[in-house]
């Protein structure tokens, strides 16, 4: 390595290696986008200044009486922790949710403070299917069996992947390409060609039949006939997961801050209060429960710089921002919901890694030694 | 901008590129000016933007978003020969800011790295040397990263990095001389080319 400028050169050698690409339309894809959102934001806010002028609260005191909080902590929540301009769309566009589940739930079960005793301890109870993934050069997806050994479902090259809620199929993203192949073998087909997957992993819908992916802007692929339809433009954000029933998509903002919408919905709502989470929750939600209320999330600081890489680490309460405290001994390396709402909680402690299985109403169904063939993997899914 | 790569135009020469069309909103003279920049000067934003990234997807992204805000502010600019500098601009902006948190990505095996030829007789350790590289670049900063890529790969001086950064110049020498010693430990290959190029300035 000689000559006048070797830095330069060895940078000169290394972007050689990158493809070029046309992206022209997708810029232009892109600038509309934006044109719309800024439409929006302008709309919105031109909505909020007449309403707050129509109803005169541009006049209240400061510092008055407690407002009527059912009523309105959950919008005012919304508004102080909306980030950005960007995110004003969700104001003037109210949350396609049902308003009684956006105060306090003290009707909601959460874990005992204490670790609670298992119902079982051997993992040849888990009724699901476990899903790791080797992010090393390996770059397979294994699957857990009762036997305690790691099954490798997938050795094909890819960037991001995603597993079906019952565990039969798995779509990943190479090239460029969707493709989906059976978790039982056989040969993978495509599913769609020009997939952009750095922001969006394929998430399959509950029933199997729809892919959310990231085709130049995130969209809903129905697998059988290939046809794609693109989110609503009000719906500005990645990572996008459905939750189990359906209902509820959770995505992450560009400002990794985190937003529910209805499945039907032209836009989201912030979740409120995130500072208990120092900070915006989450770059990536990374699985969600039956419902959207609650979704597993990255907390550790280290994943804001790499949200598709790093494994979920925390419970956060969509509705409130909280973040839900887990009766777990050790440090949680994974965290994930199936979708009935079951959630299959990773962690280590001395060295020795454990699962546990929490029902919906967090009873611990299990708490189990994982096998040491599965170290050095990542939880990815936890499915039917 | 020496840096920039040659532009493969047998791309567009075969038609693997689409032939720009005209768009809403935009009067034919801007449409064909935008697309000419795009067809002009986007490998060379992915170049840099894959010295910022460390992955081809990423790299894609942070282009395509700089080419759109590029695109909103069209009317704005008065040349088109500030285009690129303003979309270089939103490119590192959106690499570094805050708000935007910094993407970049582990390397995967064999992701392209040598679908290029590389510059030495010995490609198998071309690669490594780039994978090395490549390894190290991602260790840094994402401050420092734009930093070495403005400084060492577009030729920008420190003026011109810390205003294309919104920084002070001495920001941008702290930054640099950071990179530089992380690099040097990282890449140990690097310590005599990084000495050379820092007497050279």
């Amino acid at each position: 390595m000689t000559g006048p400028d070797p830095l330069r050169a060895e940078l000169c050698d290394l972007a050689d290696a990158v493809t070029p690409v046309d992206l022209y339309e997708r810029s232009l894809h892109r600038s509309r986008r934006i044109g719309r959102r800024e439409a929006a934001v302008g709309t919105g806010a031109a909505l909020v200044a007449l309403g707050l002028l129509g109803s005169g609260l541009w006049h209240l005191p400061s510092a008055g009486p407690a407002m009527e909080r059912d009523s309105v902590a959950a919008p005012a929540s919304a508004l102080a922790e909306a980030p950005a301009a960007g995110e004003a769309s969700s104001i003037a566009d109210p949350p396609d949710r049902p308003e009684a589940t956006r105060a306090s739930r003290p009707d909601r079960p959460r874990p005992a403070s204490t670790a609670p005793q298992a119902r079982s301890t051997s993992l040849g109870d888990l009724p699901g299917q476990v899903f790791y993934e080797d992010k090393s050069a390996e770059r397979r997806l294994v699957r857990l069996t009762h036997e305690g050994d790691a099954d490798t479902v997938l050795s094909a090259r890819h960037s991001t992947v995603g597993v079906s809620l019952d565990g039969s199929r798995i779509a990943y993203v190479t090239d460029g390409r969707l493709m989906v192949v059976s978790t039982a073998g056989g040969e993978p087909e495509q599913a769609y060609p020009g997939t952009a997957s750095a922001e969006q992993a394929p998430a399959w819908s509950p029933d199997g039949a729809q892919l959310l992916i990231d085709a130049a802007e995130p969209g809903v692929l129905d697998v059988a006939t290939g046809r794609l339809t693109p989110l609503p433009s009000g719906l500005e954000g990645q990572h996008f997961r459905w939750s189990g029933d359906g209902s509820t998509l959770v995505y992450a903002t560009d400002g990794c801050g985190l937003e529910v919408a209805g499945a039907t919905a032209l836009s989201g709502t912030p979740v409120p209060d995130q500072s208990g989470t120092e900070g915006p929750a989450a770059c990536r939600p990374v699985s969600v429960d039956a419902t959207g209320d609650l979704v597993t999330v990255q907390l550790q600081p280290s994943a804001a710089a790499k949200p598709t890489e790093a494994t979920a680490d925390a419970v956060l309460d969509t509705v409130t921002g909280d973040i839900v405290d887990l009766p777990v001994s050790g440090k949680i390396i994974g965290a994930v919901f199936d979708a009935n709402g079951n959630l299959l909680v990773r962690s280590v402690r001395d060295g020795k890694t454990r699962l546990w299985l929490f029902a919906p109403d967090f009873t611990l169904l299990l708490r189990a030694r994982e096998p040491t063939a599965l170290n050095g993997l990542d939880l990815i899914a936890y499915t039917r | 901008m020496s840096a920039d790569a040659v532009i493969d135009r047998s791309l567009y020469a075969h038609g693997s590129f689409r032939t720009p069309i005209g768009t809403r909103g935009m009067d034919d003279a801007r449409d064909s000016a935008y697309a000419d920049f795009v067809r002009d000067r986007s490998h060379a934003l992915l170049r840099s933007a894959f010295l910022l990234t460390g992955d081809q997807h990423l790299a894609e992204d942070l282009v395509q978003e700089a080419l759109a805000r590029t695109h909103r502010a069209w009317s704005r600019l008065e040349r088109p020969s500030n285009a690129e500098a303003y979309a270089r601009k939103v490119m590192y902006h959106a690499q570094v800011s805050l708000w935007r948190r910094p993407k970049v990505a582990e390397a995967l095996p064999g992701d392209g790295l040598e679908r290029h030829g590389g510059r030495v007789d010995d490609p198998a350790e071309a690669a490594v040397r780039r994978i090395t590289l490549r390894r190290a670049l991602l260790a840094l900063s994402p401050k420092q990263r734009a930093v070495i890529v403005l400084r060492y790969f577009e030729d920008h001086t420190e003026a011109e990095a810390a205003q294309l950064l919104g920084v002070s110049v001495s920001t941008v020498k702290t930054q640099s001389a950071r990179a530089l010693e992380r690099l040097r430990t990282l890449v140990p290959d690097l310590r005599a080319l990084a000495d050379a190029q820092e007497a050279g300035r």
